[in-house]
Protein backbone atom coordinates (compact mmCIF):
# COMPACT_ATOMS: atom_id res chain seq x y z
CA UNK A 1 0.00 0.00 0.00
CA UNK A 2 3.01 2.59 1.03
CA UNK A 3 4.39 1.80 -2.39
CA UNK A 4 1.53 2.11 -4.19
CA UNK A 5 1.18 5.09 -3.08
CA UNK A 6 4.69 6.48 -3.33
CA UNK A 7 4.37 5.47 -6.94
CA UNK A 8 1.53 7.56 -7.25
CA UNK A 9 2.95 10.40 -5.70
CA UNK A 10 5.89 10.14 -7.92
CA UNK A 11 4.13 9.60 -10.79
CA UNK A 12 1.77 12.77 -10.39
CA UNK A 13 5.37 15.32 -9.43
CA UNK A 14 6.89 14.16 -12.91
CA UNK A 15 3.28 14.60 -14.88
CA UNK A 16 3.21 18.14 -12.88
CA UNK A 17 6.76 18.78 -14.24
CA UNK A 18 6.32 17.38 -17.41
CA UNK A 19 3.37 19.92 -17.77
CA UNK A 20 4.76 22.78 -17.05
CA UNK A 21 8.03 22.20 -19.04
CA UNK A 22 6.13 21.65 -21.80
CA UNK A 23 3.95 24.89 -21.60
CA UNK A 24 7.65 26.84 -20.70
CA UNK A 25 8.95 25.66 -23.81
CA UNK A 26 5.91 26.28 -26.09
CA UNK A 27 5.83 29.79 -24.65
CA UNK A 28 9.96 29.96 -25.40
CA UNK A 29 9.45 28.91 -29.08
CA UNK A 30 6.76 30.82 -29.46
CA UNK A 31 8.63 33.74 -28.56
CA UNK A 32 11.49 32.91 -30.44
CA UNK A 33 9.10 32.45 -33.82
CA UNK A 34 7.66 35.93 -32.91
CA UNK A 35 11.10 37.46 -32.66
CA UNK A 36 12.66 35.50 -36.06
CA UNK A 37 9.71 36.90 -37.98
CA UNK A 38 10.44 40.64 -36.69
CA UNK A 39 14.13 40.17 -37.86
CA UNK A 40 13.38 38.26 -41.32
CA UNK A 41 10.11 42.18 -41.87
CA UNK A 42 13.41 43.98 -40.47
CA UNK A 43 16.08 42.79 -43.01
CA UNK A 44 13.40 42.70 -45.50
CA UNK A 45 12.88 46.70 -44.78
CA UNK A 46 16.57 47.04 -44.60
CA UNK A 47 17.25 45.78 -47.98
CA UNK A 48 14.54 48.32 -49.95
CA UNK A 49 16.32 51.02 -47.56
CA UNK A 50 19.89 49.55 -49.28
CA UNK A 51 18.41 49.63 -52.25
CA UNK A 52 17.57 52.94 -52.03
CA UNK A 53 20.39 54.64 -50.83
CA UNK A 54 22.40 52.36 -53.79
CA UNK A 55 19.97 54.55 -56.18
CA UNK A 56 20.56 58.23 -53.83
CA UNK A 57 24.36 57.33 -54.48
CA UNK A 58 23.94 57.09 -58.41
CA UNK A 59 22.16 60.04 -58.68
CA UNK A 60 24.11 62.37 -56.25
CA UNK A 61 27.43 61.04 -58.53
CA UNK A 62 25.09 62.01 -61.44
CA UNK A 63 24.16 65.49 -59.88
CA UNK A 64 28.07 65.97 -59.12
CA UNK A 65 29.19 64.90 -63.26
CA UNK A 66 26.71 67.53 -64.09
CA UNK A 67 27.50 70.00 -62.17
CA UNK A 68 31.45 69.74 -63.01
CA UNK A 69 30.45 69.44 -66.94
CA UNK A 70 28.54 72.86 -66.08
CA UNK A 71 31.86 74.51 -64.15
CA UNK A 72 34.14 72.76 -67.38
CA UNK A 73 31.29 74.51 -69.91
CA UNK A 74 31.85 78.04 -67.99
CA UNK A 75 35.56 78.09 -68.81
CA UNK A 76 35.82 76.64 -71.82
CA UNK A 77 35.87 79.50 -74.61
CA UNK A 78 35.29 77.60 -78.21
CA UNK A 79 36.82 78.02 -81.75
CA UNK A 80 34.09 79.50 -84.32
CA UNK A 81 34.19 75.81 -86.08
CA UNK A 82 33.59 74.33 -82.51
CA UNK A 83 30.80 76.35 -82.13
CA UNK A 84 29.11 76.05 -85.11
CA UNK A 85 29.69 72.34 -84.71
CA UNK A 86 28.58 72.56 -81.52
CA UNK A 87 24.58 74.26 -82.81
CA UNK A 88 24.79 71.71 -85.71
CA UNK A 89 25.00 68.88 -83.76
CA UNK A 90 22.60 69.63 -81.22
CA UNK A 91 19.45 70.80 -83.31
CA UNK B 1 0.54 55.31 -105.24
CA UNK B 2 1.92 53.77 -102.26
CA UNK B 3 5.71 53.72 -104.02
CA UNK B 4 5.29 57.20 -105.11
CA UNK B 5 4.53 58.42 -101.63
CA UNK B 6 7.33 56.59 -99.85
CA UNK B 7 9.47 58.17 -102.13
CA UNK B 8 8.16 61.73 -101.71
CA UNK B 9 8.81 61.35 -98.11
CA UNK B 10 12.31 60.51 -98.21
CA UNK B 11 13.26 63.06 -100.71
CA UNK B 12 12.18 65.68 -98.30
CA UNK B 13 13.54 64.64 -94.86
CA UNK B 14 16.72 64.29 -97.33
CA UNK B 15 16.19 68.00 -98.04
CA UNK B 16 15.45 68.79 -94.76
CA UNK B 17 18.02 67.27 -92.89
CA UNK B 18 20.59 69.16 -95.39
CA UNK B 19 18.65 72.48 -94.41
CA UNK B 20 19.12 71.87 -90.98
CA UNK B 21 23.63 71.03 -91.40
CA UNK B 22 23.73 74.01 -93.00
CA UNK B 23 21.97 76.35 -90.33
CA UNK B 24 25.30 77.49 -88.30
CA UNK B 25 28.11 78.20 -90.56
CA UNK B 26 31.40 79.93 -89.93
CA UNK B 27 31.68 82.80 -91.79
CA UNK B 28 35.40 84.77 -92.73
CA UNK B 29 35.53 88.72 -92.22
CA UNK B 30 34.29 90.07 -95.59
CA UNK B 31 32.97 86.46 -96.82
CA UNK B 32 29.20 87.14 -98.59
CA UNK B 33 26.92 85.36 -96.90
CA UNK B 34 25.27 82.42 -98.66
CA UNK B 35 21.72 83.02 -96.55
CA UNK B 36 19.95 86.18 -94.92
CA UNK B 37 20.01 85.29 -90.77
CA UNK B 38 21.70 86.39 -87.48
CA UNK B 39 25.65 86.94 -87.17
CA UNK B 40 27.08 86.62 -84.00
CA UNK B 41 30.64 87.34 -83.04
CA UNK B 42 32.31 84.48 -80.82
CA UNK B 43 31.81 85.30 -77.54
CA UNK B 44 28.45 85.73 -77.82
CA UNK B 45 28.24 82.79 -79.46
CA UNK B 46 30.18 81.02 -76.92
CA UNK B 47 27.47 82.54 -74.33
CA UNK B 48 24.51 81.03 -75.69
CA UNK B 49 26.43 77.83 -76.13
CA UNK B 50 27.01 78.30 -72.20
CA UNK B 51 22.86 79.08 -71.72
CA UNK B 52 22.34 76.09 -73.82
CA UNK B 53 24.13 73.90 -71.70
CA UNK B 54 22.66 75.62 -68.68
CA UNK B 55 20.05 74.70 -69.39
CA UNK B 56 20.15 70.98 -70.67
CA UNK B 57 22.08 70.50 -66.99
CA UNK B 58 19.29 72.01 -65.53
CA UNK B 59 17.16 69.87 -66.41
CA UNK B 60 18.82 66.81 -65.90
CA UNK B 61 19.41 68.16 -62.58
CA UNK B 62 16.02 68.52 -61.53
CA UNK B 63 14.85 65.08 -62.96
CA UNK B 64 18.12 64.00 -60.55
CA UNK B 65 16.83 65.90 -57.54
CA UNK B 66 13.29 65.11 -58.23
CA UNK B 67 14.45 61.42 -58.48
CA UNK B 68 16.00 62.05 -54.90
CA UNK B 69 13.35 62.81 -53.34
CA UNK B 70 10.78 60.31 -54.18
CA UNK B 71 14.09 57.80 -52.72
CA UNK B 72 13.97 59.89 -49.87
CA UNK B 73 10.21 59.57 -49.39
CA UNK B 74 10.64 56.03 -49.49
CA UNK B 75 13.19 55.69 -47.21
CA UNK B 76 10.91 57.47 -45.11
CA UNK B 77 7.78 55.59 -45.36
CA UNK B 78 10.31 52.70 -44.95
CA UNK B 79 12.13 53.17 -41.76
CA UNK B 80 8.15 54.34 -40.31
CA UNK B 81 7.17 51.03 -40.99
CA UNK B 82 10.19 49.72 -39.02
CA UNK B 83 9.44 51.63 -36.58
CA UNK B 84 6.13 50.86 -36.06
CA UNK B 85 7.21 47.08 -36.06
CA UNK B 86 9.76 47.72 -33.52
CA UNK B 87 6.82 49.43 -31.12
CA UNK B 88 4.27 46.64 -31.63
CA UNK B 89 7.20 44.05 -30.51
CA UNK B 90 8.19 46.49 -27.66
CA UNK B 91 4.57 46.58 -26.51
CA UNK B 92 4.49 43.05 -26.82
CA UNK B 93 7.37 42.31 -24.90
CA UNK B 94 6.50 44.66 -22.33
CA UNK B 95 2.97 43.19 -21.92
CA UNK B 96 4.69 39.33 -21.72
CA UNK B 97 7.09 40.99 -19.05
CA UNK B 98 4.49 42.66 -16.66
CA UNK B 99 2.11 39.35 -16.86
CA UNK B 100 4.81 36.78 -15.95
CA UNK B 101 7.04 38.91 -13.39
CA UNK B 102 3.98 39.64 -11.41
CA UNK B 103 4.84 41.65 -8.10
CA UNK B 104 6.68 40.62 -4.71
CA UNK B 105 3.95 39.91 -2.42
CA UNK B 106 2.50 38.03 -5.52
CA UNK B 107 5.98 35.83 -5.60
CA UNK B 108 5.56 35.26 -1.86
CA UNK B 109 2.02 34.16 -1.79
CA UNK B 110 2.99 31.85 -4.68
CA UNK B 111 5.92 30.33 -2.07
CA UNK B 112 3.47 30.40 1.05
CA UNK B 113 1.24 28.30 -1.28
CA UNK B 114 3.98 25.65 -2.78
CA UNK B 115 4.87 25.26 1.06
CA UNK B 116 1.64 24.64 1.96
CA UNK B 117 0.41 22.11 -0.40
CA UNK B 118 3.53 20.44 -0.36
CA UNK B 119 2.58 19.92 3.97
CA UNK B 120 -0.74 18.82 3.01
CA UNK B 121 0.67 16.23 0.19
CA UNK B 122 3.05 14.79 3.07
CA UNK B 123 0.64 14.70 5.98
CA UNK B 124 -2.00 13.05 3.79
CA UNK B 125 0.84 10.67 2.17
CA UNK B 126 1.34 9.26 6.01
CA UNK B 127 -1.70 9.85 7.70
CA UNK B 128 -2.97 7.17 4.51
CA UNK B 129 -0.17 5.01 4.40
CA UNK B 130 -0.53 4.71 8.47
Amino acid sequence: MKKMWGWIVGAFSVLLGLFFYERSSRKKAESINKLNKLNTDLSLIQKDIDANNKELGIEQVSIQKQKDLLEKASREKLSNEDIADFINRRK
Amino acid sequence: MKSYLTKTLLILSIAGNNAQAFDSIVLEKGQSAPFSGVLLSNETANTIRYQLIERDTFEKLNLSYERSLTLMKGNESLKDEQIKLLMDSNITLSRELTSRSGGTWERIAWFALGVLATSVAVYGTKKITN
